[in-house]
């Protein structure tokens, strides 16, 4: 049975055998994101630079969804955020929805208005006995996101109380939410917001998915399928 | 560890050259070479070159203190209620993995694509202890069903046809015949969507482990790595110890270079951080969480100057996209779990040179690997280390035949002198002619026969090099540059 001790032992050996004499670089000490004093102020001046290129960087963000094989909406108002996913259910033929509890999704009163259209909407959580059950047998799940990444259109989520981890994977179809202000350029800015919320929360899990279009694969003689074990069909809502 | 068969390089690669259905699946190589080509231009060449050069120097950072990372990765996994096991060998990796089953009386155990857990073989291992494993990766999962290795680094079935797909499917899952690959696709989602329900450990990779956050990060366009980590009780993740990098950060510094230059893609659909178990207040995720961090035999490639390099590696799979002869010979040829170029380097180096000594050879040293290498590894130098160390070193069993040993001094011997050149030429140009036709030579006599029975040999120029050059303008003249 091999300890860590002996482990990073033979490491260490390997190490002074294999130096050839190159300059390494001393190592990062304690890189650990709730140490970095910096970074809450870094995060604001990212915020104030995303506000002002939020135009340029949410056209970026439409056109690389489009490649990323994401359907479109964009709209101005929850309302018509609503109005959108209640369209997308019913043009399914949706019975069941899944949703998480995330602000985004939260404020826009979908229950009561997919219940007009006898769809039954649920939010998704570990007081039902079977979670997984209606997950899988839902037709569409819907959370609310985090960041949107404009240079790869991709959506960023972390599980927490009342955003099930399922909710973006069982169901066949995905409707991610999100506001305008929540878009950023790259997975650089990504990972500074997220670095400075765990700062603030002094937390350091970083547990995340980034969700960058439907779930698909090339296996059989490189023909592109979609929707293999995650969602196929993927819709991006952004409220502007 | 999985069948070793590394000594039968030379059979298995005519047997892939002659096999037309494996020639074309090759042939289709193409498309990933267009991707990769496509998306460096669309990302922008210098800012490619820049990223190349800062995944090195993380690289060389990390590799120069890897234990001080890996010390810094299983702290901060521990602190995020993870458990963390250090296996010097498949054999110990195994068996951790099988004791974590057992106590967690689990019976299926659904697996996501790694090629560290092909390293170890844990199918096999969890199988023969009745243990399910199913993997779940669309081409792993028509290996599995096949008892195949996997033929590409990210496209494991690669070799296979639809209708051999179909076959394998009618054969293993009584399922009736289909000539369409979405429906293909959607036989096999079906079983694994029972499995992904039932499994009670999920056992995935990881990309990359990120020391300072305690974090394991897949990358994965089907979403089987989050099913396999996010619905069974347990999740095992397996790493080779090379795989950490310090710090966040350098996710973005890597991400691209990884997916743009495995399928051309910007991102892949899904990139999952995995930390620890689930926390009291969410809602769903793994009870346990336990991270196998493997050596078997990277120790000793640290310990080599001129092998340390290898270990840069994030296992895209373009130097097997761009090799003239994979392109040729396939996968299987290679005998083991990593195939192409780098599984050229990493076979004998992890088995030892005696057992793999064929692979080293088994390269044109053209150089393309190296030049599509996002970490810009020396692959073709390292080729020729092994090669030197497989005929002169200790381990050498190679050695070089009585009549090569007698050649190369003829050849030596020749080249050295530009009279003797110059003869040598005229000489062979008279001796060549009954063997020519239209400026080749289809069949050599013996000892030469073996190099044209696959490749026609051109015939030595009348007017020789040194001659055209000789009578060729100057560049100021702007003359006709071919001297004629």
């Amino acid at each position: 049975m091999a300890s860590k001790e002996a482990f990073l032992a033979t490491v260490r050996a390997a190490l002074a055998k294999g130096n050839d004499g190159a300059e390494v670089t001393p190592p990062d000490a304690s890189p650990n994101p709730a140490d970095d004093q910096d970074i809450a102020q870094k995060a604001e001046a990212l915020r104030e630079s995303l506000a002002q290129r939020r135009d340029a960087l949410l056209e970026q963000l439409h056109r690389s969804a489009l490649l990323q094989e994401w359907k479109v909406v964009f709209v101005s108002s929850d309302a018509e955020a609503r109005e959108a996913i209640v369209d997308i259910a019913n043009g399914l033929a949706a019975n069941t929805v899944v949703r998480t509890s995330h602000p985004v999704v939260e404020r826009l009163g979908l229950d009561e208005a997919l219940e007009t259209k006898s769809i039954h909407s649920v939010l998704l959580g570990s007081q039902s006995n079977d979670m997984q059950g209606i997950a899988a047998g839902a037709d569409i799940g819907i959370t609310g996101m985090d960041y949107l990444i404009a240079e790869t259109a991709s959506a960023s989520l972390v599980a927490r109380e009342g955003a099930a981890r399922m909710t973006s994977l069982l169901p066949p179809v995905h409707i991610a939410v999100a506001q305008a202000d929540q878009v950023v350029e790259t997975i650089e800015d990504l990972l500074i917001f997220r670095e400075a919320e765990l700062a603030e929360e002094s937390d350091s899990n970083w547990y995340m998915n980034l969700i960058s279009g439907p779930s698909k694969t090339a296996d059989i003689e490189q023909t592109i399928v979609i929707g293999v074990h995650g969602p196929g069909e993927v819709h991006l809502v952004v409220i502007r | 560890m999985p069948s070793i068969r590394t000594k039968e390089f030379t059979p298995r690669a005519s047997e892939a050259i002659n096999n037309p259905t494996i020639q074309k699946s090759l042939d289709r190589l193409a498309n990933f070479r267009q991707g990769r080509t496509d998306s460096i231009e669309e990302f922008g060449q210098e800012r490619w070159d820049e990223h190349t050069k800062r995944a090195k120097e993380i690289k060389q950072e990390t590799l120069g203190h890897l234990d001080h990372y890996l010390d810094m990765l299983s702290t901060n996994v521990e602190r995020a209620g993870g458990k963390v096991f250090f296996a010097h060998d498949t054999q110990e990796a195994n068996e951790y993995v099988a004791g974590v089953a057992r106590a967690n009386s689990v019976k299926t155990v659904i697996k996501s694509k790694s090629m560290v857990s092909e390293e170890m073989g844990v199918a096999d291992y969890l199988e023969g202890m009745d243990i399910e494993p199913v993997e779940t990766d669309l081409g792993e999962y028509i290996i599995q069903l096949a008892k195949e290795a996997p033929y590409h680094i990210i496209a494991p079935a690669l070799h296979k046809s639809k209708e051999e797909v179909s076959e394998l499917f009618q054969r293993v899952l009584g399922t009736p015949a289909e000539s369409d690959i979405t429906a293909l696709a959607g036989i096999a989602r079906k079983v694994l969507r029972e499995k992904f329900l039932q499994a009670d450990m999920g056992m995935t990779g990881a990309n990359f482990g990120v020391a300072e956050a305690g974090t394991i990060v897949m990358v994965t366009n089907e979403g089987n790595g989050r099913m396999s980590s996010s619905l069974p009780r347990v999740h095992v993740a397996t790493m080779g110890m090379e795989r950490v990098i310090p710090r966040l950060s350098d996710l973005a510094t890597f991400l691209p270079l990884l997916t743009r230059s495995a399928t051309g893609q910007r991102i892949t659909s899904y990139v999952a951080f995995a930390t620890g178990p689930k926390r009291r207040n969410e809602e769903d995720g793994p009870e346990e969480f336990h991270l196998v961090i493997l050596d078997n035999g990277r120790s000793k490639m640290l310990a080599d100057p001129q092998l340390r390099e290898a270990l840069y590696c994030i296992r895209c799979g373009a130097c097997l996209n761009a090799c003239p002869v994979y392109s040729k010979v396939g996968g299987h040829a290679y005998g083991w779990v990593y195939p192409g170029p780098i599984g050229a380097v990493v076979t004998p180096s992890i088995l030892g040179i005696p057992i793999a000594k064929d692979l080293p050879f088994a390269s044109t040293l053209c150089g393309a690997c190296k030049e599509v290498c996002p970490l810009d590894i020396d692959i073709p130098r390292m080729l020729l280390k092994l090669r030197s160390d497989a005929t002169e070193g200790p381990a050498g069993t190679r050695k070089p035949d009585r009549i090569e040993s007698m050649m190369m001094r003829g050849w030596r011997m020749i080249v050295s002198s530009p009279r003797m050149f110059g003869l040598a030429g005229k000489v062979a140009s008279i001796l060549q002619w009954p063997l020519s036709r239209n400026k080749f030579m289809r069949r050599l006599p013996p000892p030469l026969s073996g190099w044209t029975k696959s490749r026609d040999f051109p015939t030595v120029s009348a007017k020789p090099f040194h001659a055209r050059w000789s009578a060729m303008a100057l560049p100021s003249e702007k003359g006709d540059k071919d001297g004629k």
